[in-house]
């Protein structure tokens, strides 16, 4: 439920259909998308104008400056352009620090042409923004100066400025409402051309509010909002993700890493960033293993779910010791009893396969007592590794010792030095107690470096 | 005012959230101040939610609309809006039109246009907002919106009942609450929190809530807590360079990790995500470090650096330590009530009815009087009284043939006990039999109300293909008038003046009579329209809302005919008549002379 990058295609696409049967200044689009199933030798039957020419193919994968990077292919004709893709369908490759695969690309008919403008809409807090230069290309980013921006009330009209050629205006005051009514809180159109009185999208970049899915449904059609470059999703976390489409409270799970040995299950969605945050700086970023976030009072049966996935994945690495920090912070309305009961569940299932999983507990809020001894009974019973601990912890205090426990503790010092520091857990686990002071050594023989 | 709430707030809860509106009581009542929840408003149903205060039970009111909250409660000021998603846009639109003064979204997920298009709407009007995607705001011992600082054993330990020195603002609505605690802690709690929520476009952002810390003396420090994406903190950095903010600010913004991410993660809240290097958290931090805003160098040192702020601030001799008040107590064994009675007491030296005891209305010896009472809670004047108790008479008994005494004579017949008899007799009471007084009172007195003719109520009736309920006898007709209906007319007209129900009714009389002439204004029709005339002015408002629903007028059948079936059970009951058999010529088997070819 965020701003998501969707593909150049489905933004034009959006467009295409979209566009208000009254308003003039339609731009030109054709195009044919092409995915990993998607039938070379079949394409021109169906698209017939692909044989007519000259045509310009782009990896369709929501990363920017294709041009440069070589994702973009001006062929002669259909055969130079389906032999450039066949070369790098399929293939993972790099981008900026990223490895994902070229699954999706997107095929035009090449446009000769001389003015390249630059057009974007973007969203200000009490402003829509339409911004626009005479240089588009490539390089608009160098030529700020050139860029002039309109700052549109919400509601109101935009008044376009001259700098915008007057034959462009009925298209950007066409794009505009479609930025709006689409809930597409950026769309960028860089370059965009006039050819013999006809506006073309040369690149056209856009984000969707999935937020507003609900409502889109007959403007968006069936459209899929891709996951991000280089970001395919497991079974699991499509499982989960259904859960969570279906369920009034929120369950996120991201695989970032499935070697990964720090597995956690964070409550809340401010709370599971600072968790991320402090395992990130007090390990090797490489060992967690996901981000998640469980929030708004799921049911029990929502929480053995997704427990029960989670375990899953930690079960293909049964014989590493693996950790899991399951945190939070005081929930202000999530019954921890009842969700906890779904986590028992789960655990009582995965039983056998778990047993070099230690597990660290952090969590308070209603019933916080009840369902915190429960789960620590449970894992005692089932010789799982196991501390629980309330409001009397720091909230991320369990991921020094999780960290501790795997012995793969590292200091990020002031001026960035990393030492390492093996971390060893005592034998005897440490038992919830109102009266542990954050300061007192009473499970580790050394701790989380925060205060170093 | 420089708390966003004070000891007299109250607010409206948009949806039936019973332990939510429980956790406000709760709090209210250990802060030591009134209830601060007026009314519920809930599109479905307004039945009063069950709640308590301290130890006592009590009904809270429940209405349909903003709008009906608003006019029956106009001095709650605040929306503690429960709405779903797709319905809390709409909540939020009314409640800015109503002029509320702070509205607090809890929903999550709402689209970032609309909430944008909020915050327009509120700035014109002076609202603020709060949220969506989070839990609120609370103003420490004096009001708290929704289920913000968790059960009562936590907020006690967050210290939310009681004011200390601390202004809080942050984004997360799970988080505020951890930091109520850290912050309880380390210092001596706060005076006020705010989460604005989790999304990109917030109704209020952080910087909006700051002015107003800088502004209350009781506000000694301020810790703010943000995250990744957004550029809030320019505005924090702006107002403190330019001199606006002169108080001692502890921040942490978080969501360092996002950059040792291998791919796209979209963390739980929707505008944690940077669009720049601007907006991520390292360089939102080293921007508030820059101008002297304490920020540690982890989340982990964010309670030392809050303990230290105060420490300086104690040493300065500008808080000093704060007497605990003393908190009362709730049982913990509350538990709700099972059945619930607004109408009688019998707890008292004298059972009552109402406020009244029963001996004064034996002494005053009038039925309808009881009536009145049990079943309206009011008092009736004294034609209505006396009209009341002809229609009883003349809805007593009508002969042997119809269904309710037929049954019952049946059922007696039968050998069966008089209670179960009297029951099969009045169990025939309803749509057909005796039961439209309900259906006629209503079907006139909304075409009435609606400005319709009655040509063109009854043009409607026919074209749904309905019949008009009240109208059409079996025997009598207008040549053969029914004299129940003469009498209880006549006396109606002698007494109330005014009837325009009953002249419409009688004027659709006239139409469907002169299409057939049995199709006269029956006794349920004139008993219906008329009681609309004359009873329905004279209730409670709150009972005139479901006066239709409630079937009060076939009540009064049911009750008038019970004289004539019990009747009709002691007859048989006397008579010994044997146990009776229908004939069976008078019954057609299968499909009659056909089948017997």
């Amino acid at each position: 439920m965020a701003q998501k990058p969707i593909r150049e295609a489905q933004a034009k696409a959006l467009i295409a259909v979209n566009w208000p049967s009254e308003q003039p200044g339609r731009p030109e689009i054709r195009f044919a998308a092409v995915d990993s199933r998607t039938d070379l030798n079949e394409l021109p039957n169906s698209q017939p104008w692909l044989r007519n020419g000259k045509i310009v193919v782009k990896a369709d994968e929501m990363f920017g400056k294709r041009g440069k990077l070589g994702y973009v292919k001006i062929a002669e004709n259909w055969e130079e352009a389906a032999s450039w893709i066949s070369d790098y369908r399929g293939k993972d490759v790099m981008i900026g620090e990223r490895v994902g695969k070229l699954n999706n690309f997107l095929i035009e008919p090449f446009i000769e042409h001389e003015s390249e403008y630059y057009l974007a809409f973007t969203c200000e807090r009490e402003f829509d923004v339409i911004h626009f230069s005479v240089k588009g290309g490539v390089d608009v980013e160098t030529q700020e100066d050139a860029i002039k921006t309109i700052r549109v009330p919400l509601g109101s009209s935009p008044e376009l400025i001259n700098t915008i050629p007057l034959s462009l205006q009925p298209t950007v005051h066409g794009l505009f409402q479609l930025f709006r009514a689409l809930d597409l809180p950026y769309l960028e159109l860089n370059p965009i051309t006039e050819v013999g009185g006809k506006v073309y999208l040369l690149d056209t970049v856009a984000r969707a509010d999935t937020a507003a899915s609900f409502r889109q449904t007959k403007n968006w059609g069936n459209m899929e909002v891709p996951l991000g470059f280089g970001t395919e999703i497991t079974p699991e976390e499509l499982r989960i993700k259904e859960m969570d489409d279906k369920s009034g409270s929120s369950l996120k799970f991201v695989l970032l890493n499935p070697n990964g040995r720090i597995w956690t299950m964070v409550a809340g969605g401010g709370a599971s960033i600072i968790y991320s945050d402090a395992i990130t700086s007090q390990a090797d970023h490489k060992e967690l293993a996901n981000y998640g976030e469980w929030s708004g009072n799921p049911t029990t049966d929502e929480m053995e779910t997704y427990t029960s996935e989670i375990l899953t994945l930690v079960e293909r690495n049964a014989d590493k010791e693996q950790v899991m920090i399951i945190g939070g912070g005081i929930a202000n309305f999530t019954d921890i009893k009842k969700t906890f009961a779904g986590v028992i569940k789960a655990l009582k299932k995965h039983q056998s396969n778990i047993k070099n999983l230690k597990i660290f507990v952090r969590r308070a809020g209603p019933n916080d007592e009840e369902g915190l001894k429960a789960l620590q009974a449970t894992c005692d019973e089932l010789g799982i590794f196991c501390v629980t601990y309330g409001a009397e912890l720091p909230m991320t205090e369990v991921v020094g010792m999780a960290v501790g426990a795997l012995g793969i503790g590292i200091n990020k010092g002031i001026n960035g030095e990393v030492n390492s520091e093996k971390l060893i857990v005592n034998s005897a686990p440490p038992k919830s107690s109102n009266e542990f002071k954050p300061n007192d050594p009473i499970t580790l023989t050394s701790y989380p470096p925060s205060s170093a | 005012m420089t708390t966003l709430f004070d000891r007299s707030t109250t607010a409206i809860v948009y949806g039936r959230k019973t332990i939510s509106i429980q956790r406000m009581l709760d709090f209210d009542f250990l802060s030591g101040r009134n209830p601060s929840v007026s009314v519920v408003v809930d599109p479905n149903s307004s039945a009063p939610v069950k709640v308590f205060f301290g130890k006592d039970e009590f009904l809270l009111p429940v209405v349909r609309t903003l709008n009906e909250a608003k006019s029956k409660f106009p001095a709650a000021d605040v929306i503690v809006n429960f709405a779903s998603l797709r319905s809390a846009g709409a909540v939020v639109r009314e409640g800015i039109n109503l002029n509320y003064r702070v509205i607090a979204t809890i929903a999550e997920g709402v689209p970032e246009r609309d909430s944008r298009e909020w915050v327009a709407k509120a700035k014109e009007k002076g609202v603020m907002l709060i949220g969506p995607a989070t839990v609120g705001a609370v103003t420490a011992g004096v009001f708290r919106v929704g289920d913000t600082g968790s059960s009562n054993q936590h907020l006690l330990k967050s210290k939310l009942h009681r004011p200390g020195c601390v202004g809080y603002v942050g984004k997360s609505g799970g988080m505020s609450n951890e930091m109520y605690r850290m912050i309880a802690e380390n210092s001596s709690g706060i005076v006020e929190g705010v989460a604005i929520g989790g999304d990109r476009n917030p109704g209020s952002i952080l910087f909006d809530h700051l002015p107003r810390f800088e502004r209350n003396p009781d506000v000694k420090l301020i810790v703010v807590t943000s995250e990744i994406g957004g550029t809030d903190e320019e505005l924090i950095v702006e107002a403190i360079r330019n001199g606006s903010l002169t108080k001692p600010i502890v921040a942490w913004v978080s969501g360092t990790s996002a950059e040792c991410f291998p791919k796209d993660v979209q963390f739980g809240h929707a505008g944690a995500w940077a669009e720049s290097e601007a907006e991520t958290a390292k360089a939102k931090n080293e921007l508030l470090r820059s101008v002297g805003v304490l920020i540690p160098e982890s989340f982990e040192g964010l309670a030392e650096t809050i303990r230290n702020a105060y420490q300086k601030l104690k040493n300065e001799g500008k808080v000093c330590d704060l007497m605990e008040p003393i908190v009362p107590e709730i049982p913990a064994d509350r538990s709700h009530t099972h059945l619930q009675c607004t109408i009688s007491d019998d707890r008292g030296e004298e059972a009552k009815y109402g406020d009244k005891a029963i001996s004064d209305f034996i002494r005053e010896g009038s039925l309808p009087k009881a009536i009145a009472k049990l079943w309206w809670k009011t008092e009736l004047s004294p034609p209505t009284l006396e009209y009341l108790e002809m229609i009883l008479t003349a809805v007593a008994d009508h002969g042997p043939a119809v269904s309710g005494a037929h049954n019952a004579i049946v059922s007696a017949s039968a050998g069966k006990d008089t209670m179960s008899a009297l029951c099969s007799g009045l169990l025939t009471i309803g749509p057909r039999f005796g039961g439209a007084v309900d259906g006629a009172a209503q079907a006139f007195y909304f075409a009435h109300k609606n400005g319709l003719s009655p040509q063109e109520f009854v043009d409607e009736m026919k074209e749904k293909g309905e019949r008009i309920p009240g109208i059409g006898h079996k025997v009598k007709s207008i040549h053969n008038p029914d004299s129940r209906v003469a009498e209880l007319s006549n006396f109606a007209e002698h007494n109330f003046p005014n009837m325009p129900v009953t002249k419409f009714a009688r004027e659709v009389e006239l139409i469907t009579t002169a299409k057939r002439a049995n199709l006269i204004l029956n006794v349920d029709g004139l008993i219906g329209a008329s009681l609309v005339d004359i009873l329905l002015p004279q209730l409670p408002e709150e009972l005139r809302e479901s006066f239709f629903e409630t079937g009060y007028l076939n009540g009064l059948f049911a009750l008038g005919r019970s004289v004539g079936i019990l009747g009709h059970i002691f007859d048989q009951k006397r008579l010994q008549t044997p146990l009776y058999r229908h004939p069976q010529k008078d019954i057609m088997y299968g499909e009659g002379a056909q089948t017997m070819m």
